[in-house]
């Protein structure tokens, strides 16, 4: 279960003040307090062409994130894969990023937790989590680590459809209820795939767009995504 | 077969799924399927949680709506809740003496013609992951014999969440647990994008995507990624059929 300190960074992530903004950087630092972790950051883009840290851009996280990028080979690197790379002891798993385990030491870096900024498909970027110590993150610290990641990558996703739509429902920022679990209701994830296809968009706008009807309407998201479900509800462009 | 035979058959089936590549969500599929042909039950789901203590349904012997929407209200009470936060098994629980312990379930439960339930927890060790969710529609208690093999097949399961033989640290179960779920979502928005183009039931788009990924060898989940963020190159899977009725509004009006 996530914690009460987690519950509170997720909140502050989401706060009205912060609309259409960077996550702030001392929310970053206390999702690290929560975590047990020296630094935390989220990161834009996947694949070869590594990513753009956005958020907690420390130091030592943007060594890191130009360390793996120039190596291409790290935890941060592997969780393009889909699945989180949870590294306690980076020194024990050298034979994996032979170059990188060494480099990483020489910036005080032993533990190394990357996790997929990722909803089904739609898949943003990455959060990392650093420590100068090795150990594990306990079944708690991973608890809040999967729903931190949950809600950066939703609150990724309503700024970068913001950005691209300045006047956009979706420009508000996440709303109210955004950092409610997506993953709670699979005809959530269904009326996303039906969207993208109505309006010929990605996922991630699919969902945005899902998101900002629900609040415009003042409903639930699990019910205009019923509704869209049984084809009661049809997206169309271009009339907002 | 006997039923003992088929017994042996779906372990080794499954031993033999362990040691290659495979895909999870097919895999518990699979397993879901078993519990159907070897247990005097009607209907299987596996559910696994999320970093909420949320119960989610990853694969079940018939993927339909009603299925589904059975096992998602069993998120806040419901037989899989309590074998996932007690570790116990609940067994032959009669689903109509149940209305005041499960209400909504319980009722949504006898509506689709089912009498009784049963939900057995997926452990490991001292860590309960999840749940195999039974449902039977015709009276009579699920015998000693069933339930110990259905505990058996949910061992499987878990151990299909792991993948990895021999490495058994809390990270990687977290890991693997959290990329099942990951996957499962990636499925429900492939459903969606295939119901659309098709203008079929998202419960018929399942259905294709298992059989197309069966019949090319494919792995579901992969196949699903691909047709969700619309990089698949299966254009038959995804081509709306020549000889489907179109509605009436075409795709960019309404």
């Amino acid at each position: 279960m996530v914690s009460e300190r987690m519950a509170v960074v997720i909140t502050l992530l989401g706060d009205d003040r912060q609309r259409g903004a960077n996550p702030p950087p001392t929310v970053a630092a206390q999702a690290a307090a929560a975590l047990g972790v020296d630094g935390v950051c989220a990161g834009l883009g996947t694949g070869s062409s590594g990513q753009v840290l956005v958020w907690g851009q420390d130091a030592t996280s943007i060594a890191l994130e130009d360390l793996q990028f120039t190596l291409g080979q790290g935890p941060g690197m592997d969780v393009d894969a889909g699945a989180p790379v949870l590294v306690s002891d980076l020194e024990a798993a050298a034979a994996r990023w032979p170059v990188f385990v060494p480099a990483a030491a020489a910036l005080g870096v032993r533990a190394l937790f990357a996790l997929p900024l990722r909803i089904g498909a739609i898949h943003v970027g990455a959060l990392q989590a650093y420590r100068a110590n090795p150990g594990s993150l306990d079944g708690a610290a991973l608890s809040d680590a999967f729903a931190l990641a949950e809600a950066v990558t939703l609150l990724l996703l309503h700024r970068q459809a913001a950005a691209a739509d300045p006047g956009g429902a979706a420009s508000g920022g996440p709303q109210p209820d955004w950092s409610q679990p997506v993953t709670f209701r699979a005809q959530v994830h269904q009326a996303t795939g039906m969207i993208s296809a109505q309006l010929g968009v990605t996922l991630a706008e699919a969902l945005v767009r899902l998101r900002a009807h629900a609040y415009v309407e003042d409903r639930l998201i699990a019910e205009v995504a019923a509704d869209v479900v049984a084809r009661r509800l049809r997206f169309e462009n271009d009339k907002r | 077969m006997t039923r003992e035979e088929q017994l042996i058959d779906a372990f080794v089936e499954a031993a033999d799924t362990l040691v290659a590549d495979f895909d999870v969500i097919e895999f518990l599929h699979t397993v879901a399927g078993r519990c159907v042909q070897l247990l005097d039950v009607d209907a299987a789901g596996i559910m696994l949680a999320d970093q909420y203590g949320q119960l989610h349904a990853t694969a079940a012997s018939t993927e339909s709506a009603r299925l589904l929407e059975l096992f998602e209200l069993q998120a806040d009470a419901g037989p899989c809740m309590e074998a996932f936060r007690t570790g116990v098994q609940v067994v032959n629980a009669d689903l109509g003496a149940s209305e005041e312990r499960w209400p909504r379930f319980a009722e949504a439960a006898q509506a689709t013609g089912f009498v009784s339930v049963h939900a057995l927890p997926l452990r490991l060790r001292t860590t309960v992951i999840g749940a195999l969710n039974l449902f039977c529609a015709r009276p009579g208690d699920l015998g000693e014999g069933d339930v110990r093999t259905g505990q058996a097949l949910a061992d499987v399961a878990t151990i299909g969440i792991l993948a990895q033989r021999g490495l058994y640290q809390a990270e990687l179960l977290a890991s693997q647990l959290q990329n099942a779920l990951s996957s499962r979502v990636t499925i429900e928005q492939a459903k969606g994008v295939l119901a659309e183009r098709r203008g079929i039931s998202v419960d018929e788009a399942f259905n294709l995507l298992r059989r197309y990924a069966r019949n090319h060898n494919l792995h579901l989940s992969e196949l699903a990624r691909q047709t969700a963020d619309g990089t698949s190159n299966a254009v038959e899977l995804l081509a709306r059929p020549q000889n489907t009725t179109v509605s009436p509004e075409g795709p960019d009006s309404a």
